[in-house]
């Protein structure tokens, strides 16, 4: 928006924070790992810290949306994550109501 | 120290820290994981043509963010007291502040009205600033106790399944015609169960705090129970308290009163009764074993009701 001030910061992590799950779920379809994430939804567009990715990617395995693996790649263990049948379900709801939430807040910013 | 090890030395340490910050049963799967996140990242940089190796580690870490604050996201949110008891901690300190104010107040006066200090001497306000040391004390001690009995209840309640999506408007109870003497109050329980764990504390490890304060021709006197020949059971008290304990928290846990729990109420009401027969057997002192007779027989009129609506299911469901 022109002539716009900087969003503060607790604004921003606000707005940002359902978002953010609707990336990482979005990027999840094919099997990743952290890093490997951050960069794919980096070229994307989006910048997330890794202090919040990481941590995120643990708490939607813990709400049953993720499954992750050990394995050794390139002489590198790493932990991969990806979506699982409740996880492909919650991405198909979150990005319906982001679809609609768009619009509705698209034609209530003109 | 090489720049490659001194950076291996920061990550280290960057990790050392983020464990200290964990819970135990997280600490190593994700120290793990964050270990081959970093050094992904960095060999990531190093490969872009960065060389600058503890200096290059140290801004990755910085990426992180705080070790407290990554552990803190890794953790997750963790009250002592979480919003759905944090009104009743409000009211239950508001209770215990104001009552102890008052309490001591009047204890004040006697102690003042007794030793008749000058006005504004300094013997008055030593009395002043060791009463004043003593309630804030008291204050203290009794909201820390509080805060053990809600920081249990809250651990107990975090392990409830949320069922606010599972509720249908349409099986809404009718509005009882008669008092609903099944529903229970959570402050009251919860307060219950802190004078239950206070009773507990004092009596086992405070006993000379309890007794009496009386004038005698003008002076004013104070005795502790024990030397009116109070005899009290320990074991089996804190046996009831355990229970009594137990059973608010079955009773919060439930969320209203059931058969069983009133089953469970009178059977503890029979074994408080038993208790209070034994303090009167084992005690020598003539007032405070009436006190114990009347108590027991206010007991014994309660459980008689209690049984008899427990056999007739009167108002209870």
């Amino acid at each position: 928006m022109k002539g716009a001030a900087p969003l503060p910061d607790h604004l921003s992590l606000e707005l940002r924070r359902g978002a953010v799950i609707l990336a990482v779920l979005s990027q999840l379809r094919e099997e990743a790992y952290g890093y490997s994430l951050k960069k794919s939804i980096a070229d994307a567009g989006l910048d997330i810290d890794e202090g919040t990715l990481y941590p995120l990617l643990r708490r939607l395995e813990s709400q049953g949306c993720l499954d992750s693996t050990w394995r050794v790649e390139d002489g590198r263990p790493r932990r991969y994550y990806v979506l699982n049948a409740s996880g492909r379900s919650a991405l198909k709801a979150m990005a319906a109501e982001w679809e609609l939430l768009s619009k509705a807040i698209g034609r209530m910013l003109k | 120290m090489t720049t490659h090890d001194q950076a291996a030395d920061l990550i280290e340490r960057y990790l050392h820290q983020v464990g200290e910050n964990l819970p135990n049963r997280q600490r190593e799967d994700v120290c793990r994981e964050l270990r081959t996140l970093i050094e992904d990242s960095v060999r990531d940089r190093t490969e872009a043509g960065d060389v600058r190796g503890a200096t290059l580690a140290a801004d990755v870490l910085h990426g992180f963010g705080p070790p407290e604050q990554v552990a803190a996201r890794y953790a997750g949110e963790r009250y002592l007291i979480g919003p759905g008891l944090y009104p009743y901690f409000i009211v239950i300190s508001q209770v215990i502040v104001i009552g102890l104010v008052a309490l001591f107040g009047v204890f004040l006066a006697i102690h003042l009205f007794r030793e008749s200090p000058r006005m504004f001497s300094s013997e008055m306000f030593e009395i002043l600033w060791g009463w004043s040391g003593s309630l804030v004390k008291f204050v203290f001690i009794n909201l820390g106790l509080l805060v053990a009995v809600l920081a249990a209840v809250e651990r107990l309640q975090s392990g409830k399944p949320d069922t606010r999506d599972d509720w249908d408007p349409l099986k809404l109870p009718e509005v009882p015609k008669q008092k609903d003497l099944d529903r229970i109050s959570n402050g009251s329980v919860v307060f219950e169960g802190y004078l239950i764990l206070a009773l507990f504390l004092l009596v086992n490890f405070a006993t000379d705090w309890f007794g009496v304060i009386w004038f005698q021709k003008g002076e004013l006197r104070s005795s502790h129970f024990t030397d009116f020949g109070l005899y009290l059971p320990l074991v089996m008290l804190n046996i009831w308290w355990g229970l009594a304990m137990a059973l608010k928290i079955a009773l919060l846990r439930v969320g209203r009163w059931n058969r069983e729990l009133r089953w469970a109420e009178f059977a503890l009401g029979l074994f408080g009764a038993f208790i209070l027969y034994q303090v009167i057997e084992g005690s020598s002192g003539y007032l405070l074993t009436m006190i114990a007779k009347l108590i027991l027989l206010a007991t014994g009129i309660e459980a008689a009701v209690r049984f008899y609506r427990l056999c007739t299911r009167y108002a209870y469901w």
